[in-house]
């Protein structure tokens, strides 16, 4: 997995915002820190059988199946 | 129900009996929870008071109509604290239990010098401090919170500064208020974990080892796994988005926050730079699976309330 610069990591989250505003399952959207660079976070509440790509415009995809949020 | 949906009646459940009770307080004094139900997989909501006279008539049937399925009534006798939580017994600091007199226990994040009178007060979530947008300037805040209390009788430290970004508007951005401290309160301005807060914030945009000190959980470590992550959290009046929050998952087999964390200062591990104010955590993930920790950024609470950190 090759890390992206922050710019494009941004450019690939807007994108991939369109890409996934249909999948129910979606969370939320961030900014992944990953070794040597940045990704594209994909937060799901539960599975999702949509193919979510690992690499989206060259930016590395960390999925993670994070549940609900609430205040603590 | 299943333990999502039990969750999601008591918070509306709380949320009722907020608004409901805003002017005239409840004449009894119950709490809410979550009891399991017959088979493992099915939950109820959990009513606790300590007599019966706690509970009105009024309320139980309240309770029974909202809830949608089975209610588990108990009544406890007296109860009384066997370990207390690490922020009931700090003292006005870093960490302590606080909370608005309508609110859950949440905890102090750090004190602030408003910029606009040069007044000291401490700093933590709306939902903590402000009731979800229901506090109104000049109401009291509480260390440790009434339920933390104990042995220990709960204190006004505190005054609440209306003015707080709301979280029931069109583009919420973050869960913090300010309240400041009534004359005489004798605090620990920056201390936290032997070692004192700097002044100095750093922004999410590094691999960043952090640390928070919470009412419940204490001083636990974690790592800033994303930033800019903009995501739903559930209140109890509704779900509001969220933008450019910082999320953190645990650094050790434990959950870096629990309930009542809310409000705590995130803050690197190794300089004790502020980096965020906690205000949320998710039931799943994070690697470990004990759920992630999210976090206000610490410059836009900053900037929003009009304050900087005591040095």
């Amino acid at each position: 997995m090759t890390p992206a610069t922050i710019e494009a990591a941004r450019a690939a989250k807007e994108r991939l915002a369109d890409l996934l505003d249909d999948v129910v399952e979606l969370s939320g959207l961030g900014i992944a820190i990953v070794e040597g660079g940045f990704g594209v976070k994909v937060n799901l509440i539960t599975a999702t059988s949509f193919p979510i790509p690992s690499v989206f415009d060259g930016v590395p995809v960390v999925v993670d199946i994070v549940g609900d949020i609430y205040p603590l | 129900m299943d333990l999502e949906s039990a969750r999601v009646v008591k918070r509306e459940l709380e949320g009722f009996f907020r608004s409901r009770y805003r002017n005239e307080p409840p004449r009894g004094r119950f709490w809410l929870g979550i009891a399991p139900g017959a088979v493992p997989t099915e939950y109820g909501i959990a009513v606790r008071a300590e007599t019966e006279a706690d509970l009105p008539d009024a309320a139980r049937r309240s309770i029974e109509e909202l809830s949608k399925g089975p209610v588990d009534v108990r009544f406890t006798g007296r109860i009384t604290a066997l370990a207390s939580v690490p922020g009931a017994t700090r003292g006005a600091a870093i960490g302590a239990s606080v909370a608005h007199r309508m609110c859950d226990a949440g905890t102090l994040g750090f004190f602030a010098r408003k910029i606009s009178d040069q007044s000291i007060g401490l700093v933590s979530n709306n939902h903590v401090i402000a009731a979800e947008d229901i506090g109104a300037e000049g109401d009291d805040i509480l260390h440790p919170a009434t339920c933390d209390g104990g042995a220990r009788t709960p204190v006004v430290i505190a005054r609440l500064v209306g003015g707080y970004p709301a979280l029931r508007q069109r583009n919420p951005g973050l869960d913090c208020a300010f309240a400041r401290l009534v004359d005489g309160t004798a605090y620990d301005p920056q201390s936290v974990d032997g070692q004192k807060v700097s002044p100095e914030i750093v922004a999410a945009e590094t691999l960043l080892e952090v640390s928070k000190v919470g009412r419940t959980t204490g001083l636990t470590r974690g790592r800033v796994s994303a930033f800019e992550v903009d995501a739903p959290v559930h209140y109890s009046f509704g779900r509001v988005r969220f933008r450019q929050q910082i999320e953190i998952q645990p650094a050790e087999n434990a959950p870096f926050a629990g309930g009542g964390d809310s409000g705590s200062l995130v803050f690197t591990t190794t300089g004790y730079h502020p980096v965020g104010l906690l205000y949320a955590g998710s039931t799943r993930g994070g690697g470990s699976g004990y759920g992630l920790g999210y976090a206000n950024p610490i410059d836009a609470v900053l900037r929003a309330l009009g304050v900087t950190f005591l040095t």
